[in-house]
């Protein structure tokens, strides 16, 4: 299904594809009018092609140049469909955060297109570019630190209106603050509380409530529950999922625990050094994972069941993620991969089903890049 | 270059070999702060034993007391604030709580030795990994700065650091995390000590590396045969590694139990919240159960069970009689070996 709906990708259809520079007032405004638009379920919201982000790594102080880069995503491309939350998991230091970072514009992409609703958001400015950033906020990883200890909760979650004044008149602010604390869960009397005076679950809740206060459409959660204790986390997993049919939005959920990655996604994307090495549903990729480091990956993660310990096959990777500035020529998994042959180090695999189930129906037909994918239940105990 | 393998890094059953008496023996432990709010009661009233080539895995949330406990096992506990206010822990017989400053020195690091939890931080940047794994054979056993190089180059062999002799003379912000860490296990294994306390070894670690940490902690322990304190919050960490389980809960333990039995039935309503709060890897579920509010301030306690506020199945008697830890048995009286749940109703929670 989702193929089908690539191929008619209106790639071209994007309004103002060269000269940003010169955008006049009139492309802008379309701009505006074409991200206010409502988008229908299902269809794709964001669509992210050859996605580019290297950072420079130069040398000397008055006469910097330029002795190399570090590959942090080099060359990815998902859609994102309106109303599902699609995961990102990987290692650190595979490319997940800058991903979040791009996606909402707050780094410039090096190359390749974003586009939102047809806008190519890594080429906008301006009023349009704003119009965006109000559509698709960010929940950050860690609730101490993203919250400014000297500002109470209500100008926390108030301080995006500062921005977006449009959203909520000045008069009308503090009832749409304590509706939001309501909303997520917190009681509306601790409007005027400051954020030491809340628990780290609590402090999630007033993140969600910031990026909730704009409307948005799309928020990007970048480990939103990897600080919280696992009585905490579940409460606010069980948050955001509510959150989400109630006001329709679409996630992008990165994490590292891919057991919450499975509970929450509708589909599920695998990182490795700045690559997507194999996306697809939750049930295609955890239970028909068809290449090695995915299955590596699900391999490793520690069951809390010690009776399905015994049945389950364990790979265990050897070695460390290399360097992004430096990756591996051909497969970047290739150093650490058990399949691994001279195919995989001169030709790079590309992001596809393989051809060996293009043909046939059954859960191993989604985009792997392996040469060598194959089917392999690494989770169930045999 | 990688291996895989079907269940051989399980660790086999292990034997307890020392006939007299357990390694390390914790009785009724109490610790607490002195802090501006209040007296905060961290730990009330531990207990537990382990033996050599053992593991005890302690279960629990951030302010559960089981950090605590650990240093102050190992003597490192901050005093001033801290003040140990009641209780024994026994060292091979011996109470460690009444030796002088001197005779514990001897025993840190070479009879009991500890893995933290951040490598990065725990590891002093201006020096060589090599300065620092080689201080632990110049101090406790006066070895020359020679012989002291040429141990710790063994020692990373073991830890499978690549290219030990070369590296040996980097500093900790060269290696990587999995890298560092298993520098920290190599200085907690320098001196073969008979006891291990690891304080989330693996918590900041990827879940490739993860493993690979943990497989090397558990080979190392069967070689050495030492008895293992693992503390984490991770239930699918200690269901692969333990043998017995200790769950914390605002400083008391809650529940004991051998690893399967925990998993399989949970005999204290807390253990078996975690356990449903958590998703599973190997199947969608529907919405998570999650234990409702907050764990309770150590400077307030709530009376009786300091689970009850959260706890669904709380009666009167809850909020009033603290619960024993009381062993648990069969529905026909059969005793569980190892089991214990401090709940007053421990018996419909295990049995139905």
């Amino acid at each position: 299904m989702a193929e089908l709906k690539k191929e008619q990708e209106p790639v071209d259809a994007t309004p103002n594809v060269s000269g940003v520079e010169s955008v006049d007032a009139a492309t802008e405004a379309e701009a505006v009018a074409a991200i206010d638009a409502p988008v229908s379920q299902g269809e794709p919201i964001l669509q992210v092609r050859n996605l580019v982000k290297h950072f420079p790594l130069t040398q000397g102080i008055l006469f910097k140049k330029q002795i190399g880069a570090v590959k942090a995503v080099d060359g990815i491309s998902f859609d994102l469909y309106a109303g599902e939350t699609l995961g990102i998991v990987g290692e650190s230091g595979c490319g997940k955060s800058t991903v979040a970072k791009l996606l909402m514009t707050l780094e410039r992409a090096t190359a390749g297109e974003v586009f939102y609703k047809g806008q190519d958001i890594t080429k906008l400015t301006g009023r349009a570019l704003k119009a965006v950033r109000r559509n698709i906020q960010m929940v950050f990883q860690d609730p101490y630190t993203s919250l400014n200890p000297r500002m109470t909760v209500g100008d926390i979650i108030g301080e995006p209106f500062d921005i977006h004044p449009e959203v909520a008149p000045k008069g009308d602010r503090r009832r749409r603050v304590q509706e939001l604390l309501d909303v997520v869960g917190l009681n509306p009397e601790y409007i005027n509380r400051y954020p030491h005076q809340f628990s780290g679950g609590q402090r999630q809740r007033i993140g969600i409530a910031r990026g909730l206060a704009l409307n948005p459409e799309i928020i990007i959660c970048d480990e939103p529950v990897s600080a919280l204790d696992v009585s905490v986390q579940a409460q606010v997993i069980n948050l955001m999922e509510k959150l989400q049919d109630e006001f329709n939005l679409s996630y992008v959920f990165i994490a590292h625990d891919l057991s919450i990655v499975r509970h929450i996604s509708d589909r599920v994307g695998v990182m490795y050094l700045g690559k997507m090495a194999e996306i697809g549903t939750d049930t295609q990729i955890y239970d028909h994972p068809t290449h090695p480091y995915t299955q590596a990956l699900l391999s490793a993660v520690p069951v809390p069941d010690p009776s399905a310990r015994e049945g389950r096959e364990r790979i265990i990777l050897t070695g460390d993620v290399p360097s992004p500035a430096n990756p591996p020529s051909g497969c970047r998994f290739r150093t650490r991969c058990w399949k691994a042959e001279d195919r995989c180090a001169t030709e790079e695999p590309l992001l596809a089903i393989p051809e060996r189930f293009v043909s046939a129906s059954t859960p191993a037909a989604h985009e792997s890049a392996c040469h060598f994918a194959e089917e392999k239940d690494v989770v169930h105990a045999a | 270059m990688t291996t895989i393998d079907k269940t051989a890094h399980v660790p086999a059953p292990r034997e307890s070999v020392s006939g007299d008496g357990p390694l390390l023996d914790v009785r009724d432990l109490h610790v607490e702060f002195h802090t501006r709010d209040g007296v905060a009661k961290a730990v009330n009233g531990v207990n537990y034993t382990v033996s050599a080539g053992e593991t005890l895995a302690v279960l629990g949330e951030s302010g559960s007391g089981k950090s605590v406990t650990a240093q102050t096992i190992m003597g490192i506990l901050d005093m001033p604030p801290g003040k140990i206010t009641q209780g024994e822990i026994l060292f091979r017989g011996q109470d460690m709580l009444k030796m002088s400053n001197e005779e514990r020195r001897k025993i840190r690091g070479s009879k009991i030795a500890m893995i933290f939890q951040d490598a990065l931080s725990s590891l002093n940047p201006v020096l060589t990994v090599g300065y620092q794994l080689g201080e632990m054979f110049r101090v406790h056993q006066g070895l020359s700065r020679k012989d002291a190089k040429a141990k710790s180059i063994e020692l990373m062999d073991q830890v499978k650091i690549p290219a030990a002799a070369a590296r040996i003379s980097d500093y900790p912000h060269q290696f990587s995390g999995g890298m560092r860490q298993r520098i920290m296990i190599a200085m907690a294994l320098a001196l073969e000590p008979d006891l291990i306390i690891a304080d989330e070894p693996t918590t900041a670690l990827d879940v490739t590396v993860q493993a690979q940490v943990m497989d090397l902690l558990a080979e190392l322990q069967r070689e050495y045969n030492m008895g293992l304190i693992l503390i984490t919050h991770d239930l699918g960490v200690v269901a692969d590694v333990a043998d017995k389980i200790a769950v914390m809960y605002a400083g008391r333990i809650v529940e004991t139990a051998p690893v399967g039995e925990l998993y399989s039935r949970p005999a204290h309503p807390y253990t078996r919240g975690l356990l449903d709060s958590i998703p599973r890897l190997d199947q969608k579920g529907q919405e998570l159960y999650a234990i409702k509010g907050l764990p309770p301030n150590l400077t307030r306690i709530p009376a009786g069970c300091a689970f009850s506020p959260r706890c669904p199945k709380a009666q009167d008697i809850c909020r009033t009689d603290v619960p024993p830890l009381a062993p648990v048995t069969e529905q026909d009286g059969l005793e569980l070996v190892g089991r214990g749940s401090a709940c007053h109703f421990w018996k419909e929670t295990i049995h139905g």
